[in-house]
C-alpha cells in the first residue's frame, strides 16, 4: 500500500513530463478523432437505416467489432503516450456459431462502450488538440507580439493585453492540457476498460476456481496417501514381514552367521522404511482427520510434539473437509515450531468455532522473538491459510511467550 | 491355533497366512471387507481375528467398527486389530467394553515375528496388546501426573498399559519378578488405583487412568 500511495504522489505533481506525454496523446486527438469520424458516422448512419430490413443488425455487429478493433488502438496511444494501461474489458458472451458472430457483439456491453467511448472521443479529441495546440503556441505568439506587431495594425494596447495573456497562458495552458488528459484517462478507463458488472463476474469466476483448485488439491492429497497405503507400504510391509520370517528361521536352524547379519541389517532397514513411508504419508494426508475429524487429528500431533501440549477443541459443527486440512496443517507446523525454537516448556492449543468461524490459538510460554517473516514454515502456513481466506496473526514479544491466531471463515460448506 | 485373516490386500493377507503356518497356527479363513468378516466369523468361529483397519469400502475405519459390532454380539470374539498408523482413539473404542481379548498393533510389528506371535497368543488367551505407541500418545496426555513416576516406573506403566503380565515385563527389562512387582505397587500407590486381579483389568484401568 505504501509504494502505490507515493506512485499517486507521483503522478499528481506536475512535471514536464507529464506535459509532454500529456500534450503528445492531446495532439493523436485529432488523427483519431477524423479516423473514428469518418469511420463511424458513415458505418452507424449506414447500419441504422438499414435495421428496418435486417441487414441493418449484421451490418450494426459489425461497427461493433470494427470499434473493438479502433479501442485497441486507443488503448495502444494510452500506454505509449501516457503509459496508463488499461487492460481489455472481457467479452461476457462468447456463443460459437455463425449466430454467435452477429448477436455476441449486440448483447455484450463491453463493445457498445467501446464505441461510445469512440464516438465521444471524436469530439474530446478534437478540443484536447485545440488545447494542446493552443497552449503551446499561444505564449510563444502572444508574449513575441512586440517583435513582429510592427507589421499589423493593432493598436498598442493590444499588444499590451496579448503580452500579459501570454503570461497568463504560461500557467493556465499547461493546466489545461493535463485537465483535458485526466478527462480522458478517466473516460478511457471507465468505458474502455472492464465494467463494473465485469469485475465483480471476473472476482467471482476466480473465487470459485480457486475454491475447486484448493478441493481438487486435496482431493489429489487424499489420493497420493490411498495410493501409497495399498501400494507401496502393503508391499514394503510384506517384505518386512518376509525377512522377520526368514530370520527366525536362521535362529531357530542356526544358519551361517553371515547371513544373519545380512539379513538382520535388512529387516532393520525394511522397518525404518515402513516408519519413513508412513510419516511421509501422514505428512500429505492424516487419514484418522477423515475418519474422526479434527480432535482426535489433533490429539495425535499434540501427543507427538517435544512440549507438553494442552489441547482444548470444541467444535460447533464438523468444519469442511478443506478447512479441517488446513486446520490442522496449521497446529502441525505452528507445533513444529514450538518444538524446535521455543524452548517452552508448555504449550496451548485450542479450537474454537461458530456458526461463521473456526478460530485457532496456538500459545507457548517459551522464548518468543518469533520473525514471521523468517522461516518459509510461517510464511507457507500464511499462504495455505489465505488460500481459504482465513487471517493469520503471530504475537511474539521478545520478552517471551508467543501466540498465534488463525481465524477461518466457515462459509456455507460446514456440514 | 485357528485363526481368520480379515484384510483387504491379497499380499498382506498371504504373507500373514505365511508367517502364522510357520508358528503351527492354522488360518481358518479369510475375508477382505467388514460384511464377509462377520459372516466368517460366525462360520469359523476362529480362536483370534486378525483384522485390518482400513477395508472396502470407505477405506477408513471399518476394521474398528465391524470389531466393535461384532465383540457386542460375541463378547468371546478375541480379536487383533493391524493398522498401518495408530490413534489412541482407536484404542478406546475397541476397549470400551471392557472385555479382554483385544490387540491393537501398527502393522508393521510383524515384522518383529517373535514379539508378534507373543502378542497374538496374549489376545487369544484373553489378554491385551497395546502398540507402544499408543500408550506413547496416552502417556503425551497426562503427562504431569506421570512426572511424580520415577523414570523406571513410568517405563513399566508403558509396558503395563501395553498389556504385559509381570513376568513378561521382568523378562524385558531384564529384573526378577519381585522386583516388577514392587514397581507396580509403587505405581498404583502413587496414582491412587486399586489392585486388581486379572491382567486384563490391569491394563483397563491403567488406560482409563490415563484417559482421565
Amino acid at each position: 500500500m505504501g509504494i502505490d500511495a507515493t506512485r499517486r504522489c507521483e503522478v499528481k505533481r506536475f512535471t514536464m513530463s507529464r506535459l509532454l506525454r500529456g500534450s503528445s496523446y492531446g495532439f493523436l486527438g485529432l488523427p483519431f478523432a477524423v479516423l473514428w469520424i469518418t469511420i463511424f458516422s458513415t458505418l452507424l448512419s449506414v447500419s441504422f437505416s438499414m435495421l428496418i430490413i435486417g441487414v441493418g443488425f449484421i451490418l450494426l455487429s459489425i461497427t461493433l467489432r470494427i470499434a473493438g478493433v479502433c479501442a485497441s488502438a486507443e488503448r495502444w496511444a494510452l500506454a505509449e503516450t501516457l503509459g496508463v494501461d488499461i487492460p481489455p474489458a472481457p467479452r461476457m458472451i462468447t456463443e460459437g456459431g455463425f449466430s454467435g458472430f452477429i448477436t455476441n457483439p449486440l448483447r455484450d456491453g463491453s463493445y457498445w462502450r467501446e464505441l461510445t467511448f469512440l464516438c465521444i472521443r471524436s469530439i474530446v479529441g478534437v478540443v484536447s488538440f485545440v488545447i494542446v495546440v493552443g497552449a503551446w503556441t499561444f505564449p510563444i505568439f502572444a508574449i513575441t507580439s512586440f517583435s513582429w506587431g510592427w507589421a499589423t495594425e493593432w493598436d498598442f494596447s493590444v499588444f499590451v493585453v496579448l503580452f500579459f495573456l501570454g503570461f497568463l497562458s504560461l500557467v493556465i495552458g499547461p493546466l489545461l492540457v493535463l485537465g483535458v488528459t485526466e478527462v480522458q484517462v478517466a473516460m478511457a478507463r471507465s468505458l474502455l476498460g472492464p465494467g463494473q458488472r465485469e469485475l465483480i463476474q471476473r472476482v467471482d469466476t476466480a473465487q470459485r476456481n480457486r475454491d475447486l483448485s484448493v478441493e481438487a488439491a486435496e482431493a489429489e492429497r487424499r489420493r497420493i496417501e490411498r495410493d501409497l497405503h495399498d501400494g507401496a507400504q502393503a508391499r514394503l510391509a510384506t517384505v518386512a514381514m518376509d525377512l522377520g520370517r526368514a530370520k527366525r528361521k536362521l535362529e531357530r536352524n542356526g544358519g551361517d552367521a553371515e547371513v544373519s547379519a545380512i539379513i538382520d541389517s535388512a529387516h532393520d532397514d525394511a522397518k525404518a522404511a515402513i516408519v519413513e513411508l508412513r510419516d511421509l504419508a501422514r505428512g500429505i494426508h492424516p487419514a484418522v482427520l477423515n475418519d474422526r475429524g479434527l480432535d482426535a487429528a489433533l490429539s495425535d500431533i499434540a501427543a507427538r510434539c517435544l512440549v507438553p501440549v494442552h489441547l482444548d477443541v470444541q467444535l460447533l459443527h464438523r468444519p469442511a473437509a478443506h478447512i479441517e486440512s488446513a486446520a490442522y496443517f496449521a497446529v502441525s507446523e505452528l507445533l513444529t515450531n514450538v518444538s524446535k525454537h521455543s524452548k517452552a516448556n508448555n504449550a496451548w492449543v485450542t479450537v474454537r468455532s461458530d456458526s461463521q468461524m473456526l478460530r485457532i490459538d496456538v500459545s507457548d510460554d517459551g522464548l518468543g522473538g518469533v520473525d514471521p517473516g523468517i522461516g518459509s514454515g510461517v510464511s507457507g502456513l500464511q499462504d495455505r491459510i489465505q488460500s481459504i481466506d482465513g487471517t493469520f496473526s503471530i504475537h511474539s514479544p521478545l520478552a517471551g511467550g508467543t501466540s498465534a491466531l488463525v481465524e477461518i471463515p466457515l462459509k456455507t460448506k460446514a456440514i | 491355533m485357528r485363526v481368520l485373516i480379515v484384510e483387504d490386500s491379497v499380499l498382506l493377507r498371504a504373507g500373514i497366512g505365511r508367517l502364522l503356518e510357520d508358528e503351527d497356527m492354522e488360518v481358518v479363513g479369510e475375508a477382505g471387507d467388514a460384511e464377509s468378516f462377520l459372516a466368517a466369523w460366525e462360520t469359523h468361529r476362529p480362536d483370534l481375528s486378525i483384522v485390518d483397519v482400513r477395508m472396502p469400502p470407505t477405506h477408513t475405519d471399518e476394521g474398528i467398527r465391524a470389531s466393535v459390532e461384532l465383540r457386542a454380539k460375541y463378547p468371546e470374539a478375541k480379536i487383533l486389530v493391524l493398522s498401518q498408523y495408530v490413534e489412541e482413539r482407536y484404542a478406546k473404542e475397541l476397549l470400551a467394553d471392557g472385555h479382554g481379548g483385544v490387540g491393537y498393533l501398527l502393522k508393521e510389528r510383524i515384522a518383529d515375528v517373535g514379539e508378534f506371535v507373543e502378542a497374538v497368543a496374549r489376545v487369544a488367551d484373553g489378554g491385551t496388546a497395546l502398540d507402544p505407541e499408543v500408550v506413547a500418545q496416552l502417556f503425551a496426555r497426562r503427562r504431569n501426573p506421570i512426572d511424580a513416576l520415577t523414570p523406571r516406573e513410568a517405563e513399566v506403566l508403558g509396558l503395563m498399559a501395553q498389556g504385559f503380565t509381570n513376568a513378561a515385563i521382568a523378562e524385558q527389562l531384564i529384573v526378577s519378578s519381585a522386583t516388577v512387582e514392587k514397581h507396580t505397587s509403587a505405581i498404583f500407590q502413587k496414582l491412587m488405583l486399586e489392585q486388581r486381579s486379572s491382567d486384563h483389568r490391569r491394563v483397563l484401568a491403567v488406560l482409563q487412568w490415563l484417559d482421565k
